[in-house]
């Protein structure tokens, strides 16, 4: 498996884990398409962030858009951070490593106005063999 | 008096008047979408319902080319779904407009 596909399966086999699926918490990758159904739900992209010195390393930030009801307040979103925190922050995965994380400020969707949106962020880095 | 009824007799009565536009075409209503984090992959399930459709208006974009069409009212129906006629597949976007017994759809193929 290259290094982007490696980076990937990573935090997939974190999101495919028995103590991920029970904290009940939705989640759909970048590129899905069909219903997401009421919130919360989240959804995760990686964004690489240019070339590594080794080739056959990669990092850069894995994005995580958490979508809550609006009209609760940011509170939900804040104890879904919380929650990922637990799975990725500070945290090595075999040959994938994940750094502090940041919360990005909770506002309303511009496509859905009845979500608030909230970027929660976490840089890493993979190395590849 | 039941308006839908009465709505829908009429709709039926419009294809027929305007038979040589009608086209046949077949809905995939795309069901259950998951996405499987173990294997990468995404899976739904595809209801296919036969439809009879009438193109009211065609843009030809450079990469992308989208019709209105005008169909009887398909229940379910929303923008993951997809229509196939005249050979080609067509994504519906997320304009549809309902009636009480038809639906005009955009959809978009490129």
């Amino acid at each position: 498996m290259g290094k982007y596909s490696g980076a990937e399966q990573a935090v997939f086999d974190v999101l495919d884990s028995a103590p991920w699926k029970a904290e009940n918490i939705k989640t759909f990758p970048t590129g899905f398409d069909g219903e997401m159904g009421a919130p919360p739900f989240i959804r995760v992209t990686l964004v690489y962030s240019g070339p590594s010195i080794i080739a056959s390393n990669a990092s850069g930030v894995m994005n995580i858009e958490i979508f809550t009801a609006w009209g609760l307040g940011p509170r939900p979103s804040s104890e879904i951070a919380d929650t990922l925190d637990k799975y990725f922050q500070h945290i090595t995965y075999g040959t994938t490593q994940f750094f502090n994380s940041n919360l990005g400020g909770f506002i309303k969707d511009r496509d859905n106005s009845g979500l608030g949106r909230a970027i929660y962020s976490v840089p890493f880095s993979h190395f590849g063999v | 008096m039941d308006i839908p009824a009465l709505a829908s007799k009429n709709v039926d009565k419009a294809f027929k008047l305007m038979s040589s536009l009608v086209k046949t075409a077949t809905v995939h209503l795309k069901e259950n979408a998951t996405f499987n984090f173990g294997t990468a992959e995404a899976s739904s399930s595809d209801t296919p319902l036969t439809v009879k459709l009438i193109v009211v208006s065609t843009k030809i974009g450079k990469e992308v080319t989208r019709k209105q069409i005008l169909v009887d009212k398909i229940e379910g129906l929303d923008a993951y779904d997809h229509i196939n006629f005249d050979g080609e597949d067509w994504i519906i976007t997320d304009n549809i407009l309902e009636g009480v017994a038809s639906q005009m759809l955009e959809v978009q193929h490129g």
